[in-house]
């Protein structure tokens, strides 16, 4: 008999099976599966995942699926992963909509992926990074909700910041 | 994790609604009883969990965008900052400079200030500034002997008031100059301590010294420069001896470390001094050597003692034992061994120095020992210990960061990097261990900043000196050779002092015994010791923020050009002087010449003559018309002077500022050349 599998279903019912190796990516499924079965996957297991809808699970276990050999270094040594730039596999993997990235982020963040959130933060920090504020209302579609006062006082601030 | 919470808090209130009894498991997913006995565990299908929608980046939680946000570079963040309110609120969490900064400069949670600001940008911004200015700026390298030829054996250095003191071991001699080497006085030990030092402490105005008869001696330095001589300068008196000390085999109470206030007040009035003896005892005395208080801590002799001369007196013992005293009421508080001890059999006790290590962080009441492979950190108004961590490879020295005194003494922990502290441990293998003092992460292990290895270059020399403040670390080799390091990551910066001409005095190589940096950490600039050599060392323009004269200018060493210096300066006294004397003459004269006391006599002249004149009738029309007309003018003109006389003062006056102002020039020039 093959290596059972992990069944995760989305929030519109769509079952993927996926390789407990993959599925383990996810801290959260890990977690469970191992809680759940002490002795070790035994057969086929289903997952519910009940807020993530079936186009973002696809994506997220597309990474999953890419990166399951991939080592990613513990949560405790923080300094080795965050100065290190967005992998490129993974820069191509999320150029993708605001949306669903946003989504991917969301549900990377439920079922605590850390690499996968750490990219797409990454990706974020990038599509803010030189941009003025004007411009990046534009990008993000932000409504500016300042006082006109207000915002000239944080502008104020900053430039006093910058002049010393 | 946010999300995960807010979502079972929301299916439990649903499933509330459904008068279910269901409750939530660690990964935020409910499990109702009666699915939890079906065997394979399975979840709850019919979790009325919302679908994860986003539109709008706004609508991420604020735990993911705080993510986002620290891989932005502060300017970025204060760009970012001016979009709208909420993210203006989440660039203001201190999560997200903190992670910020660990990515900018590989810094910690706890790291020290270098603005004093609780605004992360300012920080960011004054890290960047100064590691510029450590990296990049112009460097101005100055070597200079003391006059005394010996070794220096021990430096103090203000760079506020831009003064060195070095002190020689083998006669006492003390020689005191500008950091770069100007003005350099030499006061005479007199041979009078040679060899006869057990312990010794330095301040900017006093000597202590502990002798071997049991004498404290404390010089002052001011007096000794002013009279040559030591009866005149040294207080000395004898450490209380007591009769039950017959135990051991010593009978003079010898001081074993002495403590100097570094502030000491001028009335000497309060204890200023305190000695710790081989017997065990602490003694507190004022600056005149009077007794306050003699306080027996301990059976084994006293280690160190240090105080802020405020709260707290630390000794400690040969045992590794950590005494608190209260400095108000001279009581011992209580006392932590951290089974650290040193043999005091094998020892002569002058050469403990290089055996334990103490340092006192009074701002976070944390004591930090090292001995051998250990280091322990001790909280000493609980006693307890804190921290600890044991090295694979004995420790050689340990070195706290040079800081502020006030920096030393308290602690604000709301300012960006909490103030932090930073501590360093030479290792047998030449490493360099970096960690934070007032890290406050839990757990009894210190967790380690960042590990130094001399880069290639430096590598075949040992360390024989290091110091390090709130950005670099410098390891100093020998020859006046060292280098700089960032403090945070352990990368090579460059050569912080240059290798030293060849002296045909010294063939061997003479390692770099002190580097001493400026304390405050906005200025960059430093003293590395070498023999009887120092080496003022600077980066970049020293900025001038408390309106002091910080600008050191340019090299110009050498007798000539002082010689030169001397007489522009005297002939620049000499001018103002001439020029002063004759300022004061003109002026003068203009006052009291003939003209404008006449002007007044005329007036009163005339005016006597017009009653005189109108009284008397007159014939010669003629000559009375002339003399009316003569009168009229005097008066129209004694009138003209009297309106001008009182202007006159006013310009008098910008007279006497430009003198002012003269002089101010003058004394200024004269005080930057000195």
């Amino acid at each position: 008999m093959s290596q059972p599998k992990v069944i995760i279903v989305s929030s519109d019912d769509e079952k993927f099976p996926v390789d407990l190796k993959v599925a383990e990516k996810s801290i959260l499924i890990k977690n469970m599966v191992n809680d759940l079965n002490p002795d070790g996957l035994e057969e086929d297991f289903e997952l519910p995942t009940p807020n993530v809808r079936s186009t973002v699970l696809a994506k997220v276990l597309e990474w999953c699926e890419h990166h399951k050999d991939s080592i990613f270094s513990d949560d405790d040594d923080e300094d080795a992963k965050k100065s290190a730039p967005v992998d490129e596999w993974d820069k191509n993997f999320l150029s993708v909509d605001q949306e669903l990235l946003y989504e991917i982020m969301l549900a990377a963040n439920y079922l605590n992926i850390r690499p996968l959130l750490d990219s797409g933060c990454k990706i974020v920090a990038e599509m803010i990074r030189g941009k003025s504020p004007e411009e990046l209302r534009r990008t993000f579609n932000i409504v500016n909700d300042f006082m006109p006062e207000e915002e000239a006082a944080i502008r104020r601030e900053n430039e006093w910041a910058e002049d010393r | 994790m946010h999300t995960p919470e807010s979502e079972s808090s929301v299916s439990e209130k649903d499933s509330m609604l459904e008068g279910q009894n269901i409750y939530t498991d660690s990964f935020g997913n409910t499990i109702s009883p009666e699915t939890e006995v079906i065997e394979d565990d399975e979840i709850s299908h019919d979790e009325p969990t919302a679908v994860m929608v986003c539109k709008n980046i706004n609508e991420l939680p604020a735990e993911i965008l705080i993510r986002a946000f620290q891989y932005l570079d502060p300017e970025s963040l204060g760009d970012a900052s001016e979009v709208c309110t909420m993210w203006r609120s989440l660039v203001q969490e201190k999560q997200t400079w903190v992670r910020s900064f660990t990515n900018q400069f590989n810094t910690r949670e706890t790291f020290p200030s270098l603005s004093n600001s609780r605004w992360g940008i300012e920080e960011y911004r004054s890290r960047l500034r100064v590691k510029k200015r450590w990296a990049k700026g112009t460097a101005l390298h100055q070597n200079y002997s003391t006059y005394n030829p010996d070794h220096i054996w021990f430096v103090q250095v203000n760079f506020e008031r831009n003064n060195l003191i070095a002190y020689f071991n083998f006669n006492g001699d003390v020689t005191m100059c500008q950091l770069n080497g100007k003005n350099q006085v030499h006061i005479p030990g007199n041979n009078c301590d040679v060899g006869m030092n057990s312990c010794f402490c330095v301040n900017e105005k006093y000597i202590a010294m502990g002798k071997w008869n049991g004498d404290i001696w404390i010089k002052n330095m001011y007096n000794a420069r002013i009279t040559g001589s030591n009866s005149q300068s040294t207080v000395r008196w004898q450490s209380p001896r007591s009769e039950d000390r017959n135990r051991h085999l010593q009978s003079i109470p010898v001081p074993t470390c002495i403590d100097l206030n570094s502030n000491i007040s001028n009335y000497g009035s309060n204890f200023d001094c305190i000695s710790g003896d081989v017997y065990g005892v602490v003694s507190c005395w004022t600056i005149r050597g009077e007794l306050i208080k003699s306080i027996i801590v301990s059976d084994y002799p006293i280690f160190k003692v240090q105080s802020n001369y405020d709260t707290h007196i630390i000794a400690t013992d040969t045992q590794g034992v950590i005494h608190t005293i209260d400095a108000q009421t001279f009581k011992l508080k209580g006392s932590v061994s951290t089974g650290l001890t040193i043999d005091i059999h094998d020892i002569n006790f002058s050469e403990w120095k290089d055996l334990m290590f103490v340092d006192v962080d009074y701002g976070d009441n944390k004591v930090i020992l090292t001995c051998g492979y250990k280091v322990t950190v001790v909280d000493y108004i609980n006693h307890k210990i804190k921290k600890s961590w044991t090295s694979d490879i004995p420790i050689l020295y340990a070195k706290l960061q040079t800081v502020q005194l006030k920096k030393l003494f308290t602690r604000d922990k709301s300012l960006a990097g909490s103030d932090g502290l930073l501590y360093a441990h030479v290792l047998e293998n030449q490493t360099v261990v970096i960690w934070n003092v007032r890290d406050d992460q839990p757990g009894d292990r210190i967790q380690v900043q960042c590990y130094i290895k001399p880069v290639k270059a430096h590598r075949h020399m040992t360390i024989s000196s290091i110091s390090l403040n709130s950005s670099i670390a410098v390891l100093g080799h020998y020859n006046g050779i060292s280098g700089m390091y960032d403090v945070f990551t352990g990368d090579y910066i460059k050569d912080c002092s240059v290798r030293l001409p060849k002296d045909r005095r010294h063939d061997d190589d003479i390692f770099v015994q002190r580097i001493e940096l400026n304390p405050d950490p906005m200025i960059t600039n430093g003293i590395a010791v070498v023999g009887s050599k120092i080496q003022y060392f600077q980066f970049g323009d020293i900025p001038t923020r408390h309106g002091n004269k910080k600008k050191l200018g340019t090299l110009n060493g050498g007798k000539k050009s002082k010689i030169t210096n001397k007489t522009i300066r005297d002939e620049l006294v000499e001018y103002d002087i001439q020029e002063e004397a004759r300022q004061e003459n003109e002026r003068l004269v203009t006052r009291f010449n003939g003209d404008s006391i006449s002007d007044d006599d005329d007036v009163s002249l005339a005016l006597a003559m017009s009653r005189s004149e109108q009284s008397t009738p007159s014939t010669h029309t003629t000559r009375e018309n002339e003399e009316e007309e003569e009168l009229r003018l005097a008066m129209a003109l004694s009138m003209t002077e009297q309106e001008t006389f009182p202007s006159e003062l006013p310009i008098s006056d910008p007279d006497e500022d430009d003198y002012e102002s003269q002089l101010a020039e003058a004394l200024r020039l004269s005080i930057s050349d000195a």
